[in-house]
Formats: C-alpha cells, sequence, structure tokens
C-alpha cells in the first residue's frame, strides 16, 4: 500500500468529464424543449411561466444550470492554469471562480422561483 | 498573445551565457496549421468551449429580461425569430455539437479506452457534427 | 539530379539579436536537411550555430523545426520536406532557451526528467499480452526534445512535466507495477503533471522514436481515474 502523497488535479478532470457527459443529455433536452416543443419554436412569456413552473422541468432547469456552471468555470479555470500562473494566483483564480459560479446558480434559482411567483 | 515577444536569461547549461526564452506564446493554441488532427481536436474545444461559456453568460443575462414582465420578453421574443438570430442559433448549435461530440472523443481517450482511435474519432466528430448541424439548422428555419 | 532550394534560416546571437537569413542550396532531393545545412557551413556561412552528432537519428541532438514542425533532420530527406525550387524554413526548438542560432539550451528537458528521478528503464520487449506492435516502449526515448517543442500546453505552462517525463513514469509503474517514489508520484499526479495534457497528440506525431507519449500520458490517466474510482466506492488495491 503506497503511503499517502499530494495529489492534486486527478478530480477536476474525472468530474469534467462526468459533467460533460450529464450536459451531453441536459443540453439535448433543454434545445429541444425550447425550439421544438412550443408551436412556432420559442416561448411567449405566457409560455415561459407554465414551463417554468412544472416541477420536472424546474428540477431539470435547475439541474442543468449547476451541472454547465460548473464545467463551464471548470474549463476557464482549466485554461488559466494553462497560462503557467504561480500558486498564489492559481487559488485567487480558484476562489474568484467558486464565487462568480455560486452567484451564477443563485441568480438563475431565484429569476426561476420569481418567474414561478408571476404564474 | 504575442509570440515575438522574448527575453534573455542566464543559461542554466552555459554558465555565464545569456539565453533567448521566447514569451507566452497563447497564439499556439489557436494555431492547428500543419498540425495534427489531435491539434485540431484541441483547437475545436478551446474556441468552441471558450464561445459556449461567453454565450452561457449573455444568455443569463438576456433571460433578466423576463423580470420586465410579458411586453419586455416578448418583443424579445419576436427579434429572436428573425433570421439573423436563427443563424445565431445555428453558430450555437455548431458550437454546442463541435465540443459535445469532441468532448465524448476526449473522454473515450482520456480514460484510456480508445488513445489508438484518436484520428478516426475526430473523423466522425466531425461527420456526425455536419450532418447534426445541417439537419438543425433546417429544423430551425423551418419552425 | 540537383535541386535548388532556399533555406531561410532563423538566427539568433546575443549581441546580436534575431533575424533571418536566406541561403541557396543546391542539394539532391535524397540528401538530408541536415545536410543541406551542413552544406550551408561548409561552403556559404561558417558562422552558423548548430548541433548534431550521429546522423542517424540515435543521439538526439540535431532537431529542428522545419516548415512550422518539429523534425529530426539528419533523417528527414529534402524531397519529403520541399519539391524543387522549395523553400525550407529553418527555426530552432520551440519552448527551449536558444544558446544561439539552431542551438537550443536542453535543460528544460533535463530538469522534468530529473524531477521524476530520470528513471533508467533497461530493455524490455513487450510485457505479456502486449501484441508487438504495440510495444511503444520509452526505452526507445532518445532525449531529442522534439516533443516538448511540438507540445501546445509546454507553450504556455513552464510548470507542465510534458510529454517524455510522463512517458517515462508511465514505463516505470508498467515494468515495476507501481514503484513510484512519493515525490515522483507527486510530481506526476498533479494539475501540471498527467492532468494538464489536452490530447493534442503533437508530441506523439513528432517523435521519431516510437515512444507515443501522448498515448502513455492516457494510459497513466487511465491508471489513475480507474484507481480513484475503486478507492471511492471502498474498494482495497
Amino acid at each position: 500500500m503506497r503511503s499517502e502523497y499530494e495529489r492534486r488535479g486527478g478530480w477536476s478532470w474525472i468530474t469534467q468529464v462526468i459533467s460533460g457527459l450529464l450536459l451531453i443529455v441536459l443540453v439535448g433536452l433543454h434545445m429541444i424543449a425550447q425550439h421544438f416543443i412550443v408551436e412556432g419554436g420559442l416561448r411567449t412569456y405566457q409560455d415561459v411561466l407554465a414551463y417554468v413552473s412544472d416541477p420536472v422541468i424546474f428540477t431539470l432547469e435547475i439541474l442543468f444550470l449547476v451541472v454547465v456552471t460548473y464545467h463551464a468555470l471548470l474549463g476557464v479555470r482549466s485554461v488559466l492554469f494553462d497560462l503557467g500562473l504561480s500558486e498564489a494566483q492559481e487559488r485567487r483564480v480558484t476562489q474568484i471562480l467558486v464565487v462568480i459560479g455560486l452567484l451564477t446558480i443563485g441568480y438563475g434559482v431565484w429569476l426561476s422561483l420569481y418567474l414561478i411567483g408571476q404564474a | 498573445m504575442s509570440s515575438t515577444e522574448e527575453y534573455l536569461e542566464e543559461s542554466k547549461t552555459y554558465p555565464g551565457h545569456k539565453v533567448r526564452r521566447p514569451g507566452s506564446q497563447v497564439s499556439r493554441w489557436f494555431a492547428p496549421w500543419k498540425r495534427g488532427l489531435g491539434t485540431w481536436g484541441f483547437v475545436l474545444n478551446r474556441v468552441a468551449g471558450l464561445g459556449l461559456v461567453l454565450y452561457l453568460f449573455l444568455h443569463l443575462a438576456v433571460l433578466s429580461l423576463l423580470t420586465r414582465g410579458q411586453e419586455g420578453w416578448d418583443a424579445f421574443i419576436t427579434l429572436a425569430k428573425s433570421p439573423l438570430f436563427l443563424l445565431l442559433d445555428v453558430v450555437l448549435l455548431a458550437g454546442i455539437l463541435g465540443h459535445g461530440l469532441n468532448g465524448l472523443r476526449v473522454a473515450l481517450i482520456g480514460t484510456g479506452l480508445l488513445v489508438r482511435w484518436h484520428r478516426p474519432l475526430f473523423i466522425a466528430v466531425a461527420v456526425i457534427a455536419v450532418l447534426g448541424l445541417v439537419a438543425g439548422a433546417l429544423l430551425f428555419f423551418s419552425a | 539530379m540537383s535541386w535548388q532550394i532556399t533555406y531561410k534560416i532563423k538566427r539568433y546571437h546575443p549581441d546580436q539579436g534575431s533575424r533571418v537569413d536566406t541561403f541557396q542550396v543546391e542539394i539532391e532531393p535524397e540528401r538530408t536537411v541536415l545536410d543541406g545545412i551542413e552544406l550551408i557551413w561548409a561552403k556559404q556561412d561558417r558562422t552558423l550555430v548548430f548541433r548534431h552528432a550521429c546522423h542517424h537519428a540515435s543521439c538526439g541532438s540535431c532537431g529542428l523545426v522545419v516548415n512550422g514542425v518539429e523534425v529530426l533532420p539528419c533523417i528527414k530527406l529534402i524531397q519529403d520536406a520541399t519539391t524543387d525550387g522549395g523553400t525550407l524554413e529553418v527555426e530552432p526548438l520551440r519552448n527551449f532557451p536558444v544558446v544561439a542560432d539552431l542551438v537550443v539550451d536542453m535543460a528544460p528537458f533535463f530538469e522534468r526528467m530529473q524531477l521524476i528521478g530520470m528513471p533508467i528503464v533497461g530493455p524490455t520487449g513487450p510485457l505479456p499480452g502486449q501484441e508487438p506492435d504495440e510495444y511503444t516502449a520509452f526505452e526507445n526515448c532518445i532525449e531529442c526534445g522534439l516533443c516538448l517543442s511540438a507540445c501546445p500546453v509546454v507553450a504556455t505552462d513552464s510548470k507542465y512535466l510534458g510529454p517524455a517525463a510522463l512517458a517515462a513514469a508511465e514505463r516505470v509503474i508498467e515494468v515495476s507495477e507501481g514503484r513510484l517514489s512519493d515525490e515522483v508520484l507527486a510530481a506526476v499526479d498533479n494539475e501540471h503533471g498527467l492532468w494538464r495534457c489536452h490530447a493534442a497528440f503533437e508530441c506523439s506525431e513528432v517523435c521519431p522514436s516510437n515512444v507515443d507519449p501522448a498515448g502513455r500520458i492516457m494510459a497513466l490517466r487511465r491508471r489513475m481515474t480507474f484507481e480513484r474510482l475503486r478507492r471511492l466506492v471502498g474498494a482495497k488495491g
């Protein structure tokens, strides 16, 4: 049995693959729902309110938001790390991206709940 | 983005000798010319990925129009059904297909499952993406 | 019959800066790009600085970028690099400091190999169950540095461990069943180690010795991925 050593980066790659696979399904559902379900393609205001109030749709869209935000910002982090940053800069980048991610998800959840309230 | 930026440093192998080190070469992330299919895949994934991140945040910003009620949103939807916007949707679909299918390829290679197949896989990705794009474009414009 | 070839050679001298010199060379198409450079040195410009030794892809000292692609000019034939009347743009390897003209300081290569302990792996042949055509062993590495020059990640991240060192680490695990020291594992299983690779496969494209570094990095990644997943589900091993 090998003793512990500092292992870093593996889980970012593995979770990027897993979230990517999830996104193939979630993006597919999202695109179909947005373009090909409603008559005429895109949703009017009333359509949107009805759409987001469906609990299954709400759950799927929030799941999509969380996964796509994670995948996108982890990708940005990887691109930035490719630049060869110092360790302090790498920590800073990670912190900033975590904050951006939480704000993004918070905004999406708030907007959905607000729209359900309008329905 | 400069690939010509250069600076001098002391050589580690030849003490007392100044050597020239190239500066950052970020441009090479976007330069698949004369390179193999693997680099085309890398460049495709990077360009499409950054484009999709930009789209994600633009999309979320546009959705804030929903807080302005029926008039604000429905005016935007009328605009979004114009041919120019549908064309942008096709660009978006191209990014999603390219990044998604190539991402699947990277996952299959990176888990060591189909490493030796990375070139044929890239060609398969390109063919499926183009077919999907044509089908999607036809659907968008006929909707 | 000879061909007329234009050599455009990137020159550099610490006191004179950089420039591109153009030389016209008459040379048979079956001869090599390195032969042409030696002709230029012999007949036109004795100040041209370049490095070579064996002339048969064994010493790994002559690596260059020719028309945008990393090659060993000692085995690259003129007829495979250009056509009659064509041009050869010759530059030193990328991602290495340039000492003078076409000679680079190989320190970035050997520093990376030292990080993983300069493993010297004896000749082993194909492993049990390995097909002969899958035998792409690190033992073939001639330490020419073409892989580091071709890699788009090394181009921007000087901390990236890079193709050759990662391929060497995978080979050590392969032949010794996982015996890497903790220090070496920390450098290999690291965000700037095997997880930094973006699978552009340029290292394997340019490798003149069939080491297939990209394939080895992917093998390493598979190994480390499944090891993590096994630990996650609590399996022993």
